[in-house]
C-alpha cells in the first residue's frame, strides 16, 4: 500500500501524507523517490519533491535487504567522516558516535560540555547538521535524514519545548486570546504541534513563511 | 578557518576546482572571500540564503574558537 505525494518540501509531503492515511510519522517509512528544482540556482521556490510512504514493518519490496543496508552504511561512514572533518575545524577533534535508526543516521558529537557546537537556541548545532546533510546528500546523490547531537541538546530541547508549550497553552486558555510563539525550525514547529495535539481546547497554528515561520495558539470559543 | 569553508564549499558544488578561498586577516577581523564557480552560486548560498546562514553560522563558531571575528563574503 505504498502511497505517493508530491509537494514543496519533502516535509510538506510527509504531512500531507500523514494526513491522508491518518498515520503518525513513526508508523510510516518514508523514502524521497523524486527532487526536481528548477528555478534559478535552486533559489526560486520551484521544487517539487516526490515522497512515497509505506506503513512500517510492511516492506513492499522485499530484495531491498542487503543493498540498502548497505547504502545506508556507506552514508554513515561518509556523514561520520564529513561531521568529524568540519567539528575538527572548528574546535578541537571530538570523538563522533554513530548509528542507523529506521533508516535515519544519528550522529553524536562527544562534547567537551563547553557547548560551543551547539551555539545560541542550537543555532550553530543546526547548521552543521544542514551543511553535513548537503554533503551527504551531494556526493551520494541520495537524500539521508540526518540528525546530529551533542551533550544530549535535541532531546532537552524537546523537553523545553513541550513545556514551554504548555505554559502557552494555559496562557492562551485563561487570557483567551491568541499567543504568538517565536519562529521555530521546522522541527521544532512540529514538537509544539505534536505537544498541543490533544487538548481541545485551543488548536496550534503555522503563520509566516521561511525563517519567520512561527506558531500561534488560539484558543478554541466554547460551543463553537 | 579558511581550510574549513575551503573543504565545505568543495563538498557542496558541482565543480570544486573552481572554488577559491583566500582570507583576509585584519587586526581583530578577518574577512574570508570565497568564490565559486557561476553554476555554483545557489549551491553556496541556497533557497533563501540557508546554506550561506549555515556556513557563516559555522565559521563564527570556528572564529569563537579562536578568539577572533571572521565574516564570510561569497563573491559574485
Amino acid at each position: 500500500m505504498p502511497i505517493e505525494k508530491e509537494a514543496k518540501s519533502v516535509e510538506e509531503a510527509m504531512e500531507k501524507i500523514c494526513e491522508e492515511l491518518g498515520k503518525k510519522r513513526e508508523e510510516l517509512e518514508f523514502e524521497v523517490i523524486e527532487e526536481k528544482s528548477r528555478g534559478i540556482f535552486g533559489l526560486m521556490g520551484n521544487k517539487r519533491v516526490k515522497v512515497r510512504a509505506s506503513l512500517k514493518g510492511v516492506q513492499p519490496e522485499q530484495e531491498k535487504g542487503q543493498g540498502a543496508q548497505e547504502v545506508v552504511n556507506d552514508a554513515l561512514t561518509y556523514a561520520k567522516t564529513v561531521l568529524e572533518r568540519i567539528i575538527a575545524g572548528i574546535a578541537v577533534p571530538s570523538q563522533v558516535e554513530a548509528r542507523v535508526e529506521e533508516g535515519s543516521i544519528y550522529l553524536n558529537i562527544k562534547g567537551d560540555g563547553s557547548g560551543l557546537l551547539i551555539g545560541r537556541h542550537g543555532q550553530t548545532l543546526d547548521a552543521i547538521q544542514y551543511i553535513v546533510g548537503r554533503i551527504v546528500g551531494k556526493q551520494l546523490g541520495e537524500k539521508k535524514v540526518i540528525v546530529i547531537d551533542t551533550e544530549r541538546y535535541r532531546e532537552r530541547r524537546r523537553e523545553n519545548l513541550e513545556r514551554l508549550s504548555r505554559h502557552m497553552g494555559e496562557k492562551a486558555k485563561s487570557t483567551g486570546r491568541a499567543v504568538s510563539l517565536q519562529p521555530m525550525s521546522a522541527s521544532d514547529r512540529r514538537i509544539v504541534h505534536l505537544a498541543l495535539k490533544h487538548d481541545r481546547e485551543i488548536e496550534t497554528r503555522s503563520e509566516g513563511e521561511g525563517g519567520m515561520r512561527s506558531i500561534k495558539i488560539i484558543p478554541r470559543r466554547r460551543g463553537s | 578557518m579558511k581550510e574549513l569553508i575551503e573543504y565545505i564549499a568543495k563538498a557542496l558544488v558541482d565543480n570544486p576546482d573552481a572554488v577559491k578561498v583566500t582570507e583576509i586577516e585584519g587586526e581583530k577581523t578577518s574577512v574570508i572571500e570565497l568564490s565559486v564557480a557561476k553554476e555554483d552560486l545557489g549551491k553556496v548560498i541556497g533557497k533563501q540564503g540557508r546554506t550561506a546562514r549555515s556556513l557563516r553560522t559555522i565559521l563564527s563558531a570556528a572564529s569563537t574558537k579562536n578568539n577572533k571575528r571572521a565574516v564570510l563574503e561569497i563573491l559574485e
